[in-house]
């Protein structure tokens, strides 16, 4: 077994299927999109590929860089004899293998998303790109509102006939999702082609075919809280992704919203937009600069304020968050009005991993393939010094 | 008359002459001047060095015209009957032609200019193509009747995403869009940013085209821009000079022009004007793919007259030498080229598809020379004049396809000469060590099978060696170039890999040149092996570089284009073909007695 794990053989084999999923995935871009194509081909251990009809298993982007950090490790770093020759090599394995640590690192503990806001707003948080929940926000005695979150995984794989029952210990009802559309449409009574989704309020919920990119679906459900035994009736509404007003609804005399969105994080610090500037290439609605000037605020009594320049390729980096000016709008707004500016937020442990693992390959790299062109280039001076002296198939007989 | 009056009479005065002489009637005026006679050098190469902004950028007039006309005509040049005598054919230059558009529109107007691949296109919009042949030339006179719907039908299916259009709406897309172009052009001179604006923030204006100058004037709003203005009024006086013949006009314009050009006297933005009209003029790229071209009808010669080849020799011939300085002049050439886009434009040598090509190209050749170098194999002179000449064939071809301007101003998050200098001149070497070890794997597949040196092993062995060499120099390049791609989108986007197209497309180079090394290192492939997988990894890099920016999807989507495909898969099919009768050969060579053809 160790010797498989250690072979040649092996590293072939994952490289070839890396190299086919990377293909297949590539050209599914077009029909399912990056996002979906994502999941399927890269970040997955296993995924099916009908072959005649037939559903093979073939193994994810997931698994097989599992493989080859496994491979590398035992075989181009452990078992690989250590000489003069393998230096190089083993330099190069070792910065392959960091590169595959900082993915592995990114996929399970990163987080990302944008800030938008205008010219004078402030954000203490941002807003997922891909990532759904579930708020419930109860309002307290004292006015203020206490939210309980159910996130995405949790019922982003209903489909339309499936329910799914939420419950908390502090809540007086259950809540249950059903007819549940990852890309939705909210639309009135009598407009479109309803069949058998129920209606509330006069509006329905119209299940859309998901949008190649994953940003633009926007989730939709039917709610209804359930309240507990002998706690009032039943109240059904719809919830839409759209990011406007939640849905409001009394139960047992308290108030509750129920909103679907995009995933918040919250931010150890907040910014404020102090101006967004964007420059066109002169006679071109093409921008050839846009960047922003925020002031940074930190802690409870925003004693601490920094005042920062952000702009494309000269991100922010601050107490482990990474900052981009990512992009703007309203897009091809030509009117005079202001623009909003799009921060794009990261936070990854393993920011600079895939630098310093280049820095580390790129040494490998030099150090073997130099000494591989030195021993070429000897040995083709030796084979001319050797080439007057025919071989002995062309001596003479 | 009031002053309100008189500059609103001034504004429009432009429009006015213009629309007079030229706009507004389907058919050219018989009693018009008429040009009877050539545009003057003089003339021609003052016009040339006129600034224009366009695109973003202040250029040549010259520059304007070339592609102006490349994109409506589809040819560098326009040659048609000679007005005079129809017998005659006349040839005008992109220089000539923009004179007598801007200058006799009458004439201009009606010259066989829009290239027509299908008059069904034409019928479509309701237009009666009479004698007219299936592919043809038509003036704007003729599409003038069809203008307004021809503008309606190509907006209307513009909507329709490039890759779903049928080759007819395509084809109106296009019409539409050069006919309205051209349209404003004659008519208006609009789209020819002439005039500086006095602002000084020039993003925020940019320079004034004649009707929007004239629209400034109109309403009052051209305070500062006198000197524009009397410029504008010259145009006039040059339209009323052209009855006078053509030495009259041309002292005028010679002197109108002078006021133009003076307008940006002051300002860094037309330093490079001479540069790059001496750039266009000299046609570096076209020079060396002559010389290219001769230096592989030498190096055929070179490579016959040698017996043994696969012995290394100690002495070169005489003409080993010269076949090898015919690569090295015209590789000189080329780079001379680069190195002067790289000044033009303030950048490193590549940024835009068009410059990969002419990068790749010089790499690949000057590895094929260094490869020679060290193993003074005439075969690798050879490759290098081959791969030479294609790659200028091929730079001269996507030039006249896209037919668009080959220094165009970058999207804001490419404005980094520090990571167009590592990430994408790195991995653009990559592609070039892909190219060329599929050109060497090529020598090895076809030899082989056509029996070509069998009593020479020495030979083959060689070339697997090289193709070894240039996989290993690959394997380097675009490793480190992708993962500073990867560098560079962390920095820029936040996300070290995307799986976007083009990062997958750098991702599989980098598989192809593993796999093969480490196949060859675990024993499972010796030289027929690596020959084949190096063709393999030659449609890779095609994949990567040209492939997945068809595929309209991901942050280097550069557009559909039907030509561009249909060449990319033209590709595969010979490669894959070479494939096949590669792993034919293999096995018949294999089955052959006291073969030691491992593979």
């Amino acid at each position: 077994m160790y010797d498989v794990l250690c072979s040649f053989g092996l590293t072939c084999v994952i490289l070839i299927l890396m190299f086919l999923i990377t293909w297949k995935g590539t050209l599914a871009q077009v029909e399912i999109g990056l996002f979906e194509a994502q999941k399927k081909y890269f970040d997955s251990a296993f995924f099916t590929e009908d072959l005649l009809g037939v559903p093979i298993p073939v193994p994810g982007g997931y698994l097989l860089m599992g493989a080859l950090f496994l491979n590398l490790l035992l075989g181009g770093m452990v078992r690989i004899r250590k000489r003069r020759a393998t230096a190089g090599i083993i330099v190069v394995h070792i910065g392959i293998a960091l590169m595959l640590l900082a993915g592995f690192v990114k996929m399970h503990h990163s987080t990302e998303g944008a800030i938008r806001f205008c010219k004078g707003q402030e954000a203490s948080e941002f807003v997922s790109h891909h990532e759904w929940q579930l708020a419930i926000a109860a309002r307290q005695d004292d006015d203020t509102w206490r939210e309980y979150v159910i996130e995405g995984p949790r019922f982003l794989s209903l489909s339309a006939s499936e329910r799914a029952t939420f419950t908390h210990d502090e809540l007086p009802f259950r809540v249950e999702l059903h007819g549940f559309a990852r890309n939705g449409y909210v639309r009135p009574d009598g407009v479109g082609d309803r069949t058998s989704q129920p209606v509330i309020d006069g509006f329905w919920v119209d299940r859309l075919a998901l949008n190649p990119e994953n940003e633009k679906n926007l989730a939709a459900s039917y709610v209804d809280l359930i309240p507990g035994d002998g706690a009032g009736e039943s109240v059904t509404g719809i919830l839409w992704g759209v990011g406007r007003d939640p849905f409001a609804a009394e139960v047992g005399g308290r108030q509750y919203t129920i909103n679907l969105r995009k995933k918040i994080f919250p931010l150890d610090f907040s910014f404020r937009l102090d101006k967004f500037h964007k420059k066109d290439h002169p006679g071109t609605t093409m921008a050839a600069d846009f960047r922003s000037w925020v002031t940074k605020f930190e802690g409870e009594s925003r004693e601490n304020t920094q005042k920062i320049e952000i702009s494309m390729n000269e991100p922010l980096r601050h107490r482990g968050y990474v900052v981009y000016q990512n992009q703007f709008g309203p897009p091809d707004d030509e009117s005079d009005g202001e623009f909003y500016s799009i921060l794009a937020v990261v936070e990854n442990p393993s920011d600079q991993w895939p630098l310093y693992s280049c820095i580390i390959i790129s040494i490998g790299l030099l150090m073997h393939f130099i000494r591989k062109l030195s021993l070429y280039a000897k040995a083709e001076n030796r084979a001319a010094e050797t080439a007057e002296t025919p071989e002995p198939s062309e001596v003479p007989t | 008359m009031s002053r309100p009056r008189i500059a609103r009479a001034l504004a429009l005065l432009f429009v006015v002459v213009t629309s007079a002489l030229a706009g507004g009637r389907s058919n050219a005026s018989e009693d018009a001047p008429r040009r009877v006679e050539p545009w003057p050098d003089e003339v021609v190469d003052l016009a040339s060095r006129i600034p224009v902004q366009d695109q973003g950028r202040i250029k040549p007039l010259s520059s304007f015209a070339a592609f102006e006309l490349l994109r409506i005509h589809g040819k560098r040049t326009l040659r048609m009957p000679d007005p005079e005598d129809p017998e005659e054919e006349i040839k005008l230059s992109p220089m000539e032609w923009m004179l007598d558009v801007l200058f006799y529109p009458e004439m201009a107007r009606s010259y066989p200019l829009f290239r027509v691949e299908d008059r069904d296109g034409l019928k479509a919009v309701g237009l009666d193509t009479g004698e007219k042949r299936k592919r043809d030339v038509w003036s704007y006179d003729e599409l003038f009747a069809v203008g307004k719907d021809l503008v309606e039908k190509g907006d209307k299916w513009s909507k329709i995403p490039q890759k779903d259009q049928t080759p007819l709406e395509s084809q109106v897309v296009i019409l539409a869009d050069n006919w309205y172009g051209f349209h404003l052009l004659i008519t208006r001179w609009d789209r020819l940013n002439l005039f500086p604006s006095a602002a000084s923030d020039t993003s925020v204006r940019g320079w004034l085209s004649a009707p929007a100058l004239s629209t400034l004037i109109a309403e009052g709003e051209a305070s500062g821009l006198d000197e524009q203005r009397a410029q504008l009024e010259g145009i006039a006086t040059l339209f009323d000079k052209r009855v006078e013949g053509m030495e009259v006009f041309a002292g005028a314009f010679e002197k109108w022009r002078n006021g133009v050009v003076s307008l940006s006297a002051d300002t860094d933005e037309t330093a490079k004007i001479d540069l790059e009209i001496a750039y266009y003029r000299a046609d570096f790229f076209y020079r060396a793919q002559v010389l290219f071209i001769l230096g592989f009808l030498v190096s055929i010669v070179s490579f016959l007259k040698r017996s043994g080849a696969g012995v290394v020799p100690t002495k070169l011939s005489r003409l080993h030498h010269v076949t090898r300085w015919m690569g090295i002049i015209p590789l000189l050439i080329l780079i001379a080229g680069i190195v002067v886009r790289c000044v033009l434009r303030d950048r490193p040598p590549v940024s835009t598809l068009y410059e990969t090509i002419l990068f790749i190209t010089a790499v690949a050749v000057l590895a094929a020379l260094v490869t020679e170098r060290i193993n003074r194999q005439p075969i690798t002179l050879l490759l290098a004049m081959a791969l030479g000449s294609v790659g200028m064939f091929f730079a001269g071809w996507y030039e006249e396809i896209s037919a668009a301007d080959t220094m165009p101003k970058l999207q804001a998050v490419l404005d980094t000469n520090f990571w167009l200098s590592t990430h994408v001149t790195t991995v653009s070497m990559g592609y070039s060590a892909g190219i060329l070890a599929a050109a060497v794997a090529h020598v090895y597949i076809i030899g082989k099978l056509l029996g070509l040196k069998r009593n020479d092993p020495r030979f083959y062995r060689n070339i697997g060696r090289m193709v070894y060499g240039i996989v290993c120099f690959g394997l380097v390049f675009s490793t480190v170039g992708t993962i500073l791609g990867g560098v560079w989108a962390n920095d820029s986007w936040g996300r070290f890999w995307g799986w976007d197209p083009k990062e997958n497309g750098a991702l599989m180079i980098v598989l192809v040149n593993l796999i093969i090394l480490h196949a060859r290192m675990g024993g499972y492939i010796r030289d027929w092996g690596l020959s084949l997988a190096a063709i393999f990894l030659g449609t890779v890099v095609a994949f990567s570089w040209f492939h997945v920016n068809l595929l309209a999807v991901g942050l280097h989507a550069y557009g559909f284009d039907a030509r561009l495909s249909t060449l990319v898969w033209s590709y595969y099919s010979i490669e894959w073909g070479v494939l096949g009768l590669g792993i034919l050969g293999y096995f018949i060579d294999r089955s052959r007695p006291n073969t030691p053809a491992a593979a």
